[in-house]
């Protein structure tokens, strides 16, 4: 019987606060990147042989909205647990928009799924790195935010 | 840019076919640049601002790369154009030469900071490439490529094209521009009110 778990990672993406590359204490703690946005990256336990179950979620904040024009996607890292079917998977058609509240033409959230082909049994980290763009009235961001998760795949029964 | 805003920028601009709107810009130099004294060679315009992520990843990365350089050894003239309003991402004298040397540019930078060039072209994007012949027409506008991630690694279709090396062949060969328009992608080009 599968484990009825669901595994929920909301991540924290690895923000990428520069160094100093000085030794020399600063004078003041370098700004955390400005983010207009929350990415949150889920699966459901698989079974080998199966489609995982896999969902991004993007939030845009702070006035940004999701550009349309951008063509979403996600680059998978290396995993033993899944085999996607192609380096690159294009999201921008297949992901469901959420409209913005007051707005009739901006997307403020999108919900991709993943389906990538479970092939080894056992928890394994599933990465790679999402990739979009938001845009506020006043500027575009593209944004490649790093994303992972722990993935339970089971051996077929 | 507002839907409306768009709509009246897109209908002032010229059709494909008529003639370029003529226009004289200075360049980060100081040096007024007249379109009209190019008559004879093709130019490429180039709407462009270095602060915008769009025009950072086709010029470090994309299609940008190397394209301008290419154009200009057979011949051509290649212009960028910044409208954007004084105050805004990416405008201002200094900046733009910060980006000539960050993607080390060996075209013009012309600045256009009322955004009268930019709106007589219906120029929405950066980057937003035009190609006008010799004869001074206007051949070819929209994007530079058909990957809008600006990168080149989202090709829609399969293959990336290059649409401004495509028009500029088709040119050189007498012929019209097998794509004269696509939908610009990018960063809105910043104008003032």
């Amino acid at each position: 019987m599968k484990a009825a778990l669901v595994l929920t990672l909301v991540v924290v993406s690895a923000c990428k606060q520069e160094q100093a590359a000085s030794p020399t204490p600063a004078t003041s703690p370098t700004p955390a990147k400005d983010k207009h946005f929350t990415v949150s990256f889920s699966g459901q336990p698989a079974t080998v042989g199966d489609a995982a179950r896999l969902s991004l979620r993007l939030v845009a904040t702070d006035g940004f909205h999701v550009n349309a024009d951008y063509p979403v996607s996600f680059v998978p890292d290396e995993s033993p647990a899944v085999a996607f079917a192609a380096p690159r998977v294009p999201l921008k058609d297949t992901a469901a928009k959420t409209l913005c509240a007051g707005s009739a033409e901006d997307t403020c959230a999108l919900d991709a799924t993943l389906s990538p082909k479970a092939v080894a049994a056992g928890t394994h980290r599933v990465s790679g790195v999402f990739a979009f763009s938001v845009c506020s009235a006043d500027q575009c961001l593209i944004e490649k935010e790093p994303v992972s998760l722990q993935l339970v795949v089971s051996a077929p029964q | 840019m507002t839907f409306l805003a768009l709509t009246l920028l897109l209908t002032a601009r010229p059709a494909l076919g008529a003639a370029a709107p003529d226009f004289t810009l200075k360049n980060l130099e100081g040096k007024e640049v007249k379109l009209s004294s190019f008559k004879g060679k093709t130019v490429v315009l180039e709407w462009f601002n270095p602060e915008c992520p769009y025009v950072k990843a086709a010029h470090t990365k994309g299609s940008l790369v190397d394209t301008a350089k290419r154009a200009q050894a057979k011949g051509v003239v290649w212009l960028a154009i910044n409208s954007g309003a004084a105050g805004k991402q990416g405008a201002g004298l200094e900046t733009n030469k910060k980006g000539v040397a960050t993607f080390k540019l060996e075209h013009p930078v012309l600045l256009d900071e009322t955004g009268v060039v930019g709106k007589s072209y219906g120029a929405t994007n950066t980057p937003n490439l035009f190609v006008i012949d010799g004869k001074g027409t206007l051949v070819y506008r929209g994007a530079i490529d058909n990957s809008p991630d600006g990168e080149g690694k989202s090709p829609e279709g399969g293959a990336l094209i290059n649409y401004v090396d495509q028009a500029l062949e088709d040119l050189s060969g007498g012929k019209a521009a097998r794509v004269p328009e696509t939908k610009p992608y990018g960063c809105s080009v910043k104008y003032g009110a």
